[in-house]
């Protein structure tokens, strides 16, 4: 188990003695957060690292997961594309459904604690089953900037209920009556998803998955998830193979509350069936060293989305130093700045274009590398997300305390 | 929530030295949480505007607390404003105006609000009709912060001590002590000289001191300018 006082050489004494001054008037608040998946996706790994160090911190802190149907993560799959903007249809069986779980789930915890965080839209609703003896906080992950309206009109009267809400960016913010807070995610440097490896471990995953070596590869890992646009990758490497030689991996996990993985996965087989040099490679949740490996053993990361709460993978692939394109969406363009680190794009035509500048340009992609991990080291670990935790317990519990006092 | 925190808990594993004995150099540190407001721009008019009406702690964020946010853009220019000119309108001629007004010599907010609102308000009319537009994606959105200040349990009694320091808080403490508290005291001096001057008879580190450029550099670069002043001491030339 990673202790607080290991990441020391990689953030500094002073961080680490700065999150424990923070953390002395929080000593034994009880601290529940819930969310949908134990495995699979940013918000997972994230609670995975950030509650053993609360724990650490003299804070007690404890994680718990949802349960639900297979109908009601259909239902939290199309809420979440619709507040991401894509035309859903939401029925009334549905929302009964998405009820009664919360119903059912409300019973299975104990919500005697001091602060509640609950994550995204799936476990949102347990606010309305319990009656509320703390402050509660709504952290939302999603890019909430274009909404569908009947998503958000559904949801909306959920997130009223909290007292507080988080937000990634300022833009995915929307109109409460109750405060909102910024607090981007972060990578554990680490994870076995993201410390250092050797030479013989990255060849080794290679060659597990057998993706050849002899040529550039680029990289997008993620969730097989049609926002990611996996086509549009495959789409833009075809235009840069007319010119240059190399090689694509799309590489990605699954997470238990996304229904839709199994079938934006088979229409990324079927596109790239023919093509050469393409590699598809679905990763169990639990692959962290192969995505790492992948990552370090990649010429260029790429994540194209076409909607982006953050994008975790984009904060990896900098952390390895390696230049990063991705789409112009969301957190991706907090963390990529043009010529300094990688390049947004806004098209398939883009991509195709910054990939080819990057491969004829190895001493710029060098420099991209560093700057990008420079970036992630000062704003985007997890120790920096530690200390936005304990900004806003401080913040929430002195407000609650107040307007009670 | 509580804008000051005099208290700091203990930290196993660290040195920690008792309280601060009279006459020494008590180094606090801050941490912000940042708060959207909901309002944006997405060109210079509609930017123009908000600085007239946004509440005061709105351009108190991003004019000064900026400092401790993260951003890659920060080491060229020195204010969100002047950052948005530059990557979100490409109007550099703006940006280089922004970034060079010195926000520390107005006295109050309600005065640096006017002086940004008329910088802006001359470069629309010198380029009517044209209104500088945001890229897709990059609008600017009006922030607020709460702050929580710290004792750092980490003091100094000596110039050269206080340098040897600095590398053990938070580069925060730089915020602090340095900018901030500029605007908290009424003679408009940083706590580095006030302390110099109720301690120390050494002029040549308070002049040293005040003539740094400090508003157009980043924390870490006024730490490292620091570190070298009071390092050398009155060997200084």
């Amino acid at each position: 188990m990673t202790a607080l006082n290991d990441y020391r050489p990689i953030v500094g004494p002073a961080a680490l003695r700065m999150i424990r001054n923070l953390a002395a008037d929080l000593k034994g608040t009880r601290f529940l957060t819930i969310n949908s998946t134990r495995t699979g996706g940013g918000v997972a790994e994230i609670l995975e690292r950030l509650v053993p160090l609360l724990c650490e911190l003299g804070i007690e802190a404890e994680w718990e997961v949802i349960e639900g149907t297979s109908d009601f993560f259909r239902f939290t799959k199309n809420i979440h594309n619709a507040l991401q903007g894509r035309e859903e249809e939401l029925t009334e069986a549905d929302i009964e459904e998405y009820e009664k779980v919360q119903r059912i789930n409300a019973s299975r915890f104990d919500f005697n604690r001091d602060l509640v965080l609950i994550h995204d839209p799936q476990p949102a609703g347990l606010i309305a089953q319990v009656p509320k003896r703390c402050p509660w906080i709504w952290r939302c992950h999603i890019d909430l900037s274009r909404p569908q309206r009947n998503a958000w009109r559904f949801l909306e009267p959920y997130v009223e209920l909290y007292d507080a809400s988080v937000f990634t960016l300022p833009s995915f913010a929307k109109k409460l009556t109750h405060p909102q807070y910024l607090i981007t995610p972060t990578i554990d440097p680490l994870s076995a998803k993201n410390r250092e490896l050797s030479k013989k471990e990255i060849d080794s995953v290679y060659e597990d998955l057998r993706i050849p070596r002899d040529m550039p590869v680029l990289l997008q890992v993620s969730r097989f998830d049609s926002f990611k646009d996996p086509l549009g990758v495959i789409d833009a490497f075809e235009m840069v193979r007319r010119y240059t030689h190399c090689c694509l991996v799309l590489a990605g996990g699954t997470a238990t509350d996304d229904p839709e993985g199994a079938t934006v996965y088979q229409q990324v087989r079927e596109r790239a069936g023919g093509l050469q040099d393409v590699y598809i490679r679905e990763l169990e949740p639990e692959a962290d060293l192969q995505v790492n490996a992948l990552q370090r053993g990649a010429d260029i990361i790429i994540q194209k989305s076409l909607r982006e709460g953050f994008g975790l993978t984009v904060t990896e692939g900098l952390w390895k130093g390696k230049p990063v394109i991705g789409g112009a969406v969301g957190g991706i363009l907090a963390q990529i700045y043009d010529s300094f680190n990688g390049y947004v794009v806004h098209s398939t035509e883009g991509l195709a274009y910054w990939i080819r500048f990057l491969l004829s340009r190895p001493e710029l992609r060098r420099r991209m590398g560093e700057n990008g991990k420079k970036l992630v080291q000062q704003n985007f670990l997890i120790t920096q997300h530690l200390r936005n935790y304990l900004m806003l317990m401080h913040a929430v519990t002195d407000r609650w305390n107040s307007t009670r006092a | 929530m509580n804008t000051n925190k005099t208290e700091s808990g203990s930290s196993p594993g660290d040195a920690r030295k008792p309280p601060a004995p009279e006459g020494a150099f008590a180094l606090k540190e801050c941490s912000i949480l940042v708060m959207p407001t909901g309002r944006s721009a997405v060109n210079l008019r509609e930017l123009h505007q908000g600085i007239l009406e946004v509440d005061e702690e709105v351009i108190e964020h991003h004019l000064f607390r900026c400092h401790l946010k993260p951003s890659y853009e920060r080491s060229i220019f020195p204010n969100d404003f002047a950052i948005w000119c530059a990557r979100a309108l490409g109007d550099f001629a703006l940006a280089e105006k922004l970034a060079t007004f010195d926000p520390y010599v107005p006295d109050s907010i309600t005065d640096i609000r006017q002086v940004l609102a008329d910088t802006i308000d001359d470069h629309l009319c010198a380029r009517e009709p044209h209104v500088p537009w945001a890229k897709e994606g990059f609008s600017f959105f009006f922030e607020r912060s709460v702050i929580l200040i710290l004792d750092s349990g980490v003091w100094a009694r000596t110039p050269s001590e206080l340098a040897k320091l600095f590398y053990e808080v938070d580069v925060s403490s730089i915020y602090y002590h340095f900018f901030d508290a500029r605007r908290r005291h009424s003679d408009g001096r940083d706590d580095f000289s006030r302390w110099l001057d109720e301690t120390h008879e050494d002029g040549n580190l308070r002049r040293r001191i005040a003539g740094l450029d400090f508003h157009l550099l980043s924390l870490e670069e006024v730490r490292g300018e620091l570190i070298e002043i009071l390092s050398r001491g009155t060997a200084a030339p």
